[in-house]
């Protein structure tokens, strides 16, 4: 284990080592960079991972308290989790159902290619497709994404057996297992899929890509990486020229550490990146860190996202099989005459027993409708809904000062109201998601609504103009020469796609940039 | 017990099912007097002659206090418990984890056969 001292101010510090700050740490440490990585969490492993539903969730999820107010249903559906990701080493790479599809070139261009949406805060991404398009080719190869460069597709299971037959009777062309980043054959030093069906419990093969057991380690092997767990970064300071210079974090003991930083990256998934920079104010920076124009927080989006089940006279057992491999790609276009804009996947979907009524249903789903479909439960179909939601810069992460964390600091507060563009979206996902089912028979189908956001995006957002996001087309702070955005949160847009495989791919690019920047003394 | 029924009617599930549900909501209101105060308040309303009422008027009563801290409180409780047990993943037909059995890819990840087969370009190899 490597040790980088505390008051190395050469040291690049990274907070986070999910999809975007594993992957950085490697790419930085495996160039002989100094890492010191701080993560929340605690560590797991394959042999470690819970098989029960209930434990897996309290093993891995981010569980400290937040708060949600707006007029989205998640706080009814699911009161204390308005956002679900993890708390552990590897970040949400442990939980994720591992979807690596891509962006659209004109998802990149969202507020040219959808015009003045009434009520949004659309921008265009500072960056040209074919620059991301690289970088995409880069993450594919290294997560090992079926579908690309030659990797085979996984096999189609029961479940999307269903959503297959459904989908190309009512005429969609584009359907398949998916682009999943889980090895259809052995491939990364890592074993292939056996179908289990616990992707969401931690993947027990190590089938599935996370940061936990390919960057992390990598980048320990490397001799320069400082791993902290169960360190939890509360605060970025930074001197009078304006750079940043420490970031203070509570060690495992809540004993306040401060670590000196050559550079910072934050990388804590949007909620928390959002509010370690509002918790972050000082005299120069009265609103938060890098927040001169006020948009630290804003813009919150999460995707038009949730479940749409069918009831089926005859046996599927959708429990059984990787979680997300399917998809419906006909409905990922941008096309007004539908009634919304932005377009959206339907991905195949199944949960667990004990997981399906308390996730899969709204909270005024019980009496004989519950039983109806629990008694269905081996005759269940699954897919989720997941679309382009509007950015608005009253969808926000804040702080509430009047509920405190175990360090008495001000929780992130997750405010969102449904744009009407979302609410068309869903519609429309909902019925073509029944014709789907209906059309190979179901005898009902049902849905859920909006479901705890764990797609987190856009809250310190890349934006050309300074004025409209917080970073540059690197992730660099406009207002903070020294300190870089490193997730989800840099997104200018959520476009259509799961966003794991665009974070991979910014953060490769992003440690290209570092690099190059520290060896032209910039940073 | 009858609360419990009527959020999660399963006819075919004995008592002892719900039992824990029932079990977790007394643990509850033992320790917390908030808690107490909610299930106390909860039942009343509903009154004693709830459990002989038949399953419409059962559900039209809960569903008159669906926005009540007392319903949403049973309806956490009978949801993330009654479906948690060997028990119901029996009735209910889950098998639960796979991975120590070698997963689902050798027991029936795909042995649907009331529906074609979907074709190689779509599905990929079995490994």
């Amino acid at each position: 284990m490597t040790l980088i001292a505390q008051d190395d101010a050469n040291a690049v510090v990274i907070i986070g080592s999910g999809a975007g700050g594993g992957v950085l740490a490697h790419e930085l440490t495996r160039r002989g960079i100094k890492v010191v990585l701080i993560e929340a969490g605690a560590r797991q492993s394959l042999a470690s991972f819970s098989q029960n539903p209930g434990k897996a969730f309290e093993q891995l999820s981010w569980l400290d308290p937040r708060t949600s107010s707006g007029t989205w249903t998640v706080p009814q559906d699911y009161p204390g989790l308005p956002s679900w990701t993890c708390k552990t080493v590897g970040g949400t790479t442990v939980h994720w159902t591992a979807a690596a599809p891509r962006l659209n070139p004109w998802e990149l261009r969202a507020r040219t290619a959808y015009g003045a949406v009434p009520g949004t805060s659309l921008i265009d991404w500072p960056l040209e497709y074919a620059e991301l398009e690289r970088y995409y080719g880069l993450a594919e190869q290294r997560m090992v994404v079926t579908r690309r460069h030659g990797n085979p597709g996984l096999p189609a299971s029961s479940n999307f057996k269903v959503m297959y037959n459904g989908a190309r009777r009512i005429g969609y062309k584009r359907v398949h297992t998916g682009y999943m980043a889980i090895n259809s054959r052995p491939a990364d030093d890592r074993a292939f899929c056996i179908q289990q069906g616990f992707c969401i419990q931690g993947c027990k093969t190590g089938a599935k890509w996370s940061t936990l057991y390919t960057e992390v380690p990598r980048a320990e092997a490397t001799g320069h990486l400082d791993l902290r767990i169960q360190c939890q970064a509360v605060r970025i300071e930074h001197a009078k020229d304006g750079r940043v210079t420490a970031v203070i974090y509570r060690d495992p003991q809540g004993v306040e550490q401060s670590q000196k930083a050559r550079l910072v990256c934050v990388a804590c998934n949007s909620v928390e990146t959002a509010r370690l920079l509002l918790l972050s104010e000082s005299a120069r920076h009265p609103h938060g860190l890098a927040n001169s124009s006020d948009q630290v927080g804003r813009n919150f989006c999460h995707h038009v996202a949730g479940f749409i089940w069918g009831a089926f006279e005859k046996p599927i057992h959708f429990y059984r099989g990787t979680t997300l491999a399917g998809i419906i790609e006909d409905e990922i276009r941008n096309d007004p005459a539908r009634g919304f804009v932005g377009g959206y996947h339907l991905e195949l979907a199944a949960l667990d027993l004990p997981s399906l009524p308390l996730a899969g249903f709204p909270c005024t789903t019980w009496g004989p409708d519950l039983a109806f479909f629990m008694d269905h439960y081996a005759r269940l179909s699954g897919m989720l809904i997941n679309g382009e939601d509007m950015p608005r810069s009253t969808n926000r992460i804040s702080l509430n000062p009047a509920v405190r964390d175990r360090f008495g600091l001000p929780v992130a507060n997750i405010h969102c109201d449904e744009h009407p563009n979302d609410a068309a979206m869903r519609a429309h996902a909902q019925r073509q998601g029944k014709a789907v089912y209906e059309a190979v028979d179901a005898v009902a189908v049902t849905f859920s609504r909006q479901t705890p956001a764990t797609h987190n995006m856009c809250t310190a957002r890349m934006s050309a103009d300074p004025a409209e996001g917080v970073t540059d087309a690197h992730g660099r702070t406009h207002d903070v020469p020294n300190l870089f955005i490193s997730d989800g949160s840099a997104l200018s847009t959520p476009g259509s796609a799961n966003p794991t495989l665009t974070i991979v791919a910014l953060a490769l690019r992003q440690a290209d940039y570092i690099a190059r920047q520290m060896r032209a003394h910039d940073l | 017990m009858s609360v419990a029924r009527t959020i999660a009617p399963h006819d075919g599930l004995p008592d002892s099912a719900y039992a824990p549900v029932v079990r977790a909501i007394d643990d509850a209101a033992a320790a917390d007097a908030h808690v107490h105060a909610v299930v106390s308040e909860g039942l009343n309303r509903l009154g004693a002659a709830f459990a002989s009422r038949s399953e419409a008027q059962r559900v039209r009563a809960l569903g008159a206090m669906e926005s009540s801290e007392f319903f949403r409180l049973a309806r956490g409780k009978t949801l993330g418990i009654l479906y948690d047990s060997p028990a119901a993943y029996a009735y209910f037909g889950y098998q639960g984890e796979a991975f120590s059995k070698g997963g689902y890819l050798t027991r029936g990840f795909n042995d649907l056969k009331w529906l074609p087969d979907v074709p190689p370009q779509d599905s990929g190899p079995v490994p």
